[in-house]
């Protein structure tokens, strides 16, 4: 019932347990787009279950102001996801996430969807920082906050453990004086 | 961030705790106004930690899928709340609750609201049955399920304990089958 509505073909909207089926097909069908940078796909024919099980956690990280993932729609269709992976209320801060099916690539999904967070997060969550952190060797996605005007603040060696061995992680990030200055332009 | 669009003027949207304020405002502007008909309206003042812990227990509620509240926003000011008291998945039936703020009345707010979540069960959750339970003497909530054309089920006598005596309470009811039929012309 609830979405955001970024423009005529793309809107934004928390994941129901209704759409369970279409989420798992559309991870299924990209697993080795999604697997090359992502750790948290492991099996190829992932189990209908771990779909269901990610989308009731997310409802309750969202209803704990946690941080949440929001599901990303390319008319009508589920085009990928995008979110806040935690809010840290003392810090005043968070951080982005994001990945797409590899045939909705090229429309800006991902730019215009992070503009829509990284608005709200400044205007109605009133945050002072929100990060991006992409794997070094990940060009594609470190395009993403330097389209933003995020600031590349450094490389955090051997940070994550993907699938075999462990990757660098640049650290991007944008504050809220910065953001309103440039609006990511 | 997200939202339900009726109009130009108004939108639907689940609370956050940081509307907290916003929300204890309008109630006690109106709490007459409010109380005359509600039972869980009791104290002049209660403190915004309540508030709070109240707006968290739903945001909870809608993560369980147990039903929801939605504040209605008119002009950008929050102004009254439509939602479902429950959701009965065995029986695929919910019962809408409504209350709005004495100066925004005489807008159709109520029933332009309680039309979009009418909608919303029947197509997109899929449920049967809606109810809507008025106090027989409440003249003015009734005339939303007449005007929408729910049918006039029956009378539960002494039903209700409203703050110091009983009330009977009108039950009406909508199917998915009246309802579709209603919107085909």
């Amino acid at each position: 019932m609830f979405s955001y509505k970024i423009d005529d073909d793309t809107e934004l909207s928390l994941f129901q347990p209704r759409h369970a089926e279409e989420l798992n097909a559309l991870v299924t069908n990209n697993y080795e787009h999604i697997k090359e940078w992502s750790a948290w796909l492991k099996e190829k024919d992932r189990p209908i279950e771990n779909t269901q099980d990610f989308i009731k956690r997310n409802l309750m990280q969202f209803a704990e102001n946690k941080g949440f993932e929001i599901c990303i729609w390319y008319r009508g269709e589920i085009a990928g996801q995008i979110g806040y992976n935690y809010f840290d209320w003392n810090d005043r801060r968070t951080e982005l996430g994001y990945w797409l099916g590899a045939s909705f690539q090229g429309k800006g999904l991902i730019t215009k969807s992070c503009r829509a967070l990284i608005d709200h997060a400044f205007n109605e969550l009133k945050l002072n920082r929100v990060e991006i952190r992409c794997g070094f060797e990940n060009t594609k996605s470190r395009r993403i906050p330097e389209k933003l005007g995020f600031k590349e603040e450094g490389v955090i060696k051997q940070a994550e453990w993907l699938h075999d061995r462990f990757i660098d992680l640049v650290i991007y990030a944008t504050l809220a004086n910065e953001w309103q200055a440039n609006k990511g332009l | 961030m997200f939202s339900y669009k009726i109009d130009d003027d108004t939108e639907l949207r689940l609370l956050e705790t940081r509307h907290a304020e916003e929300l204890d405002a309008l109630v006690t502007a109106n709490y007459d106004h409010i109380k005359e008909w509600a039972a869980w309206l009791k104290d002049t003042e209660s403190p915004i930690e309540q508030t709070r812990e109240h707006i968290k227990r739903n945001r909870m509620q809608f993560a369980e899928g147990k039903g929801f509240n939605i504040f209605i926003w008119y002009q950008g000011k929050m102004v009254g709340k439509v939602g479902y008291n429950f959701f009965d998945w065995d029986n695929r039936q919910t019962e809408l609750g409504y209350w709005l703020g004495a100066s925004f009345q005489g807008k159709g707010l109520v029933t332009k609201s309680c039309r979009a979540l009418i909608n919303y069960a029947f197509n997109e959750l899929k449920l049967n049955r809606i109810e809507i339970r008025c106090g027989v003497e409440n003249t003015k909530s009734r005339k939303i399920p007449e005007r929408l054309g729910f049918r006039e089920e029956g009378i539960l006598r002494q039903t209700e304990w409203l703050h110091d005596h009983f009330i009977d309470l009108v039950v009406y009811g909508m199917l998915a089958s009246e309802w579709r039929d209603k919107n085909k012309s």
